[in-house]
């Protein structure tokens, strides 16, 4: 079952990384083209696959079973995780105050 | 490490208000309380047992409920029953707001070129909405693709925004258009993008939302037009399921 984007797994992405993550950028190990996770491709079968819209690569892969996530990631170069607040609490451009506690 | 370890929860909303809006869809309204507030174009994940589904908010962030429109899909268990059998005062199970990249404010810029195929409209009505709501200046050029009058949801409030001098209404009919429709009828192809979008001089922050199929068309057409693939933002629903 192919044919959705990252948008359509932003919230398993939230459970893996506990933040919002589509608007993270991340750089494809195969080809080395740099994209927002929300801009790959997901195939999902017995579990999520994250696809390099560029070349088609496999990113990441997602399985969760009995409560466990089993990740592997074969196609992330680089992924820039910020470390504060998640995105999805911010005001889009909202540039204040990085979270301190 | 406390943001690293923050979770997202789920939360029960209720349902208090059931449109239907094409022989296919309904828009369902939700007290959610707790509910955090959102961006226009953002989505949330909604749980039945045994399934989860991702919709997108239909309403704005101003609006009184928590808006879905949930078009059914062939075979699909849980579309199916939310647009037949859901009854107001039923509970639903979501969490939200998701999305980073698919989101508009008066932040976000313009101008603003929106398309979208069938019920991937929802979180462009979104957008609409909130951009009606702060009286934005942000021109608004809309292309919406449906196959004929009958599929075509909120019509009223379509037409509605098309009377702001700010929003540019374009509907295309890709089946049967009504009588005396002298707009376009048939399917998104360039000459019909090159006279509804703003040149890529003026780097329009674009939205697309739609089937898989149409959202590729429709991205891979503004390229070869000469558009900024980053200024594209895309939301593919997938094929059902």
């Amino acid at each position: 079952m192919t044919g959705w984007d990252g948008n359509a797994v932003a919230g398993l992405l939230y459970d893996l990384f506990g933040q919002e993550m589509t608007g993270v950028g991340a750089t494809c190990a195969h080809c080395g083209r740099r994209s927002l996770l929300a801009r790959t491709r997901v195939f999902r079968g017995p579990g999520t696959v994250l696809l390099c819209p560029a070349c088609g690569g496999s990113m990441l892969v997602v399985c969760v079973r009995d409560g466990i996530a089993c990740v592997d990631a074969p196609g992330f170069a680089t992924l820039a995780v910020p470390l504060r607040e998640p995105v999805s609490l911010r005001p889009v451009g909202d540039q204040s105050r990085p979270r301190t506690a | 490490m406390a943001a690293l370890l923050r979770r997202l929860g789920w939360l029960t909303g209720r349902v208090v208000r059931l449109v239907r809006e094409t022989p296919r869809s309904r828009t369902i309204g939700l007290i959610v309380p707790g509910w955090p507030g959102h961006h226009p174009g953002q989505h949330v994940d909604l749980r039945l047992p045994g399934a989860e589904r991702s919709y997108a908010i239909a309403s704005a962030p101003e609006d009184r409920y928590l808006e879905l429109t949930v078009a059914r899909v062939a075979g699909g268990e849980v579309s199916g029953y939310l647009v037949d059998d859901l009854r107001e005062g039923d509970r639903l199970e979501l969490r939200g707001p998701l999305g980073a990249d698919f989101r508009w404010d008066a932040t976000s810029g313009g101008p603003l070129l929106l398309i979208a195929a069938g019920p991937g409209i929802a979180p462009l009505r979104s957008m609409l909405r909130h951009h009606r709501a702060i009286e934005s200046e942000v021109p608004v050029r809309l292309l919406y693709s449906v196959p004929d009058a009958l599929a075509l949801p909120y019509p009223e409030e379509i037409m509605r925004f098309a009377t702001s001098d700010q929003v540019d209404v374009n509907l295309t009919y890709t089946r049967r258009a009504p009588a005396r429709w002298n707009g376009y009828r048939r399917r998104i192809d360039a000459p019909m993008l090159a006279e509804v979008s703003w040149p890529p001089a003026e780097h329009p922050v674009t939205y697309v939302c739609g089937p898989t199929t149409f959202v590729d068309t429709a991205a891979a057409l503004l390229v070869a037009a000469g558009h900024d693939p980053d200024g594209i933002h895309a939301e593919r629903f997938g094929g059902g399921r």
